[in-house]
């Protein structure tokens, strides 16, 4: 006996009922705090001061104050660089790289080294930065300046001296594990024949790499890219818990900026309209890899 | 192909997500305290009958200061017993950072059931006042004798607020000077008099580095030290230019003026001369290498090593608080190792300490129980309790009749320091301060990392408090 199909009109509230406690969900906990934070962006709502007694709509205040401050421009300029440098350039490079080395035969401990990788992305990420902070630690104590020290060289404060530098090495330990997963995923998919065709006409391992195995695996590649870019945009915690953001102003980026204005300075307004911006931008990024997927297919 | 299109689908959704997520704000808690309603006569707020049982929450967040409270409000519940009131206080204990405590503050004021009372520096109480979150005090202050008779004026002019009410009560008085190890400097042949200048403070450091090759002053400085910064550091250099930080006649910060160019040159001469120790400044918490570590010259594991830097700003708690035998890190025979200095001007002969209150007491303008809550505000401030709480942290009496009191008469170090009360120099906090004391921080660590000399971390810190404060708020003068 052949189950007859919904009609039209059952199947869509079917599928609606279905999708509803997740729609749910997203209405409140994703969708309304980013309508609140564009709503709060067009006021001066704070949460001390005579902006929590009585906020007022400013229009578009929030906005020319935050375009014409620098320190948010700079904030800008640091996430840009810290998203580049650690997600698009150190994750990406690392992952594939042990993507790589994972997917050849005859490694031997390969379960280990794949371990071994993995072990940043399960570790919270509390524990990551209390570890890193050791790590970075600027007394002779530190396990950095142990490490320098056996070389004879004074101790650094590593997170003085290069903060900028420190947290994108941390965030590169941290993410290049979620890269190399899906990258092995990925190169599971590439026809083995495909790849043996090019050895046997003479192609050069790199050759292999570049015009095989890469182009084959463009799609995860684009999401990657996707995922990376938005996610290391709005990394917070790591960065807070080593350097607040300091020294100088030299690790604030966006996301420390608006944390910094909504909640040290309990702005919420200004926050709010920071955070907008930054969601817009996020937005054009997803857009732009979502762009690039589609001319995949 | 249509591995790739759900691909696309899945990717498209998890953008979204993520995006939104990076943009999402916790919902406010909106203020919903009328101006109205903090300025209330006692009359009409509902206090239930006598007999009924009233329970007062105070939330207290330093450990010494719990444990002095945990002795004193006992005897708050056996007076109200005897007067055939049935009051009990819960004493709520969040031994947590001054910062997050302030968040915390923050987030309960806004929320519907605030602690009846707490206390925190008094460079708060202007945010919370005019957010509506703390009640009116100024009639029942008014009511209370004591109030006019005994409490220092410079704490009474400090409490009222710009709109010449009063939200607030001083928990207790402090003065902040130049604490300096006499054994030290006497060991290396450095003068130990008062020093009338900055030149001359600055000549008696220089000369102290050339002898021993370490820092030589302990000056707040950069942003990990938090407010401490300003309120420990900059604001008693800034004191000695002659200067104005706030402008009441416009209600405007100044960010820009010659005064302010002198206080961060200051900071830079010492700064380039290595008379700063500027690693542990930079620090995450750079009280540690420095006020404990190095001023006592002792590790937290014990361990000797050299004291330095050897003169430090302090307040009064130093003494217990801090240095104490029951403190964080004691230093045998203190009075005997340790003196203290006023504050040099730039100017020669005009030396000053800072005189102001330690923290302010507060009743929350959502108290259920207001007169209960004023009630416990002024046991607090009575002769035998106040004696208790003062000496537990070392701090000082607000007042001016308690001197022969137990345990504080016996502390004659600190009653020293009180009666330097009512002739200190302080600046006064206004709506907008923590905004300085961020700038302030911001200019001062480009200092500490030499990247910027005294003129331009002056632009820099006015750049940053005009970013911080927006352009309306703040002016230049001369």
């Amino acid at each position: 006996m052949i189950a007859r199909p919904l009609a039209g009109r059952g199947q869509a509230l079917l599928v609606l009922a279905f999708l509803a406690p997740a729609l749910l969900l997203l209405a409140l906990f994703v969708v309304a705090p980013a309508v609140s934070a564009v709503l709060f962006s067009f006021t001066d709502l704070a949460l001390r001061g005579p902006g929590a007694l009585a906020p007022k709509i400013v229009g578009l205040g929030n906005y020319t104050r935050l375009f014409g401050d620098q320190s948010f421009v700079d904030a800008f300029g640091r996430s840009v660089s810290f998203v580049f440098f650690s997600a698009i350039i150190g994750q990406f490079v690392l992952g594939l790289v042990a993507a790589l080395l994972l997917a050849r035969k005859g490694i031997v401990g390969k379960g280990l080294f794949g371990a071994a990788i993995l072990m940043p992305l399960v570790v919270p990420e509390t524990v990551a930065a209390l570890a890193w902070a050791s790590m970075y630690a600027p007394d002779a104590r530190g396990t950095l300046n142990l490490l320098v020290g056996l070389v004879g060289q004074e101790p650094v404060a590593w997170l003085v001296a290069n903060p900028m530098l420190a947290i994108i090495i941390v965030n590169i330990w941290r993410g290049v594990a979620f890269a190399m997963i899906l990258f092995a995923a990925a190169l599971e998919g590439v026809p083995r024949e495909v790849v043996e065709a090019a050895m046997v006409d003479g192609a050069s391992a790199w050759q292999q790499l570049t015009r095989i195995t890469l182009p084959l695996i463009k799609h995860a590649i684009v999401l990657y890219m996707l995922l990376t870019t938005i996610g290391t945009f709005t990394v917070f915690g790591l960065i807070y818990f080593l350097t607040r953001g300091g020294p100088g102003g030299g690790t604030t980026v966006m996301s420390v900026f608006i944390y910094e204005r909504a909640f040290h300075f309990a702005e919420i307004g200004l926050g709010s309209a920071a955070s907008v911006i930054m969601l817009g931008i996020v937005l054009a990024i997803g857009l732009f890899y979502v762009r690039a997927l589609r001319a995949q297919i | 192909m249509r591995a790739p299109k759900i691909l696309a689908l899945f990717a498209a959704a998890v953008m979204v997500a993520s995006a939104c997520q990076a943009a999402a704000t916790p919902t406010p808690v909106p203020a919903t305290t009328a101006p109205g309603q903090t300025t209330a006569p006692p009359a009409e707020t509902p206090t239930p009958p006598p007999a009924e049982p009233i329970t007062l929450t105070l939330l207290e967040h330093q450990e010494l200061r719990i444990a002095a409270l945990k002795k004193i409000l006992p005897l708050f519940e056996s007076k109200m017993e005897a007067e055939g009131k049935n009051v009990k206080v819960n004493l709520v204990e969040l031994v947590i950072p001054d910062e997050e405590f302030r968040t915390k503050v923050t987030l309960e004021y806004g929320g519907d059931n605030p602690a009846d009372i707490t206390s925190y520096p008094g460079a708060w109480v202007p945010d919370f006042a005019t957010a509506g979150y703390l009640l009116d005090i100024t009639d029942r202050l008014a009511a209370w004798p004591d109030w006019e008779a005994h409490f220092y004026a410079i704490l009474r002019e400090r409490a009222q607020q710009a709109d010449g009410k009063y939200y607030s009560m001083p928990r207790h008085g402090t003065v902040i000077e130049f604490f300096y190890r006499k054994d030290v400097l006497d060991a290396n042949g450095i003068s130990t008099a008062q020093p009338q200048s900055w030149d001359e403070l600055i000549q008696r450091l220089t000369d102290l580095h050339a002898k021993t090759g370490l820092p030589a002053v302990t000056l707040p400085a950069g942003t990990t030290w938090g407010g401490g910064t300003f309120d420990e550091g900059f604001i008693h250099i800034f004191n000695g230019t002659g200067g104005t930080l706030y402008d009441t006649a416009t209600g405007k910060w100044v960010v820009k003026s010659q005064a302010l160019t002198d206080a961060f040159t200051f900071y830079a001469t010492l700064q380039q001369n290595g008379l700063l120790p500027t690693d542990a400044l930079l620090a995450s918490e750079p009280w540690e290498p420095t006020k404990y570590d190095g001023f006592t010259g002792t590790l937290a594991d014990g361990t000797a090593i050299d004291i330095a830097p050897p003169i430090t700003t302090q307040g009064s708690w130093g003494w217990i608080y801090d240095w104490g035998p029951d403190g964080a890190r004691p230093i045998d025979g203190i009075f005997d190792k340790v003196g203290v200095w006023a504050f040099p001007s730039k100017a020669s002969g005009d030396t000053f300490v800072w005189a102001a209150e330690d923290w302010m007491w507060t009743i929350s303008a959502k108290s259920k129980h207001p007169d209960e809550a004023f009630e416990l505000l002024k046991f607090l401030n009575t002769a035998d309790a106040l004696a208790i709480d003062a000496a537990a942290v070392g701090n000082l009496a607000p007042r001016d009749d308690i001197r022969d009191v137990a345990p504080y008469k016996d502390m004659w170090y600190l009653i020293q320091m009180e009666e330097l009360l009512p002739t200190g120099r302080s600046f006064k906090a206004q709506v907008g301060i923590d905004k300085i004391q961020q700038a302030v921080g911001q200019a001062t660590e480009q200092i500490l990392l030499g990247k910027m000399d005294g003129p331009q971390a002056a632009d820099f810190f006015a750049q940053t408090a005009t970013s911080l404060l927006g352009a309306d708020k703040v002016e230049e003068q001369p």
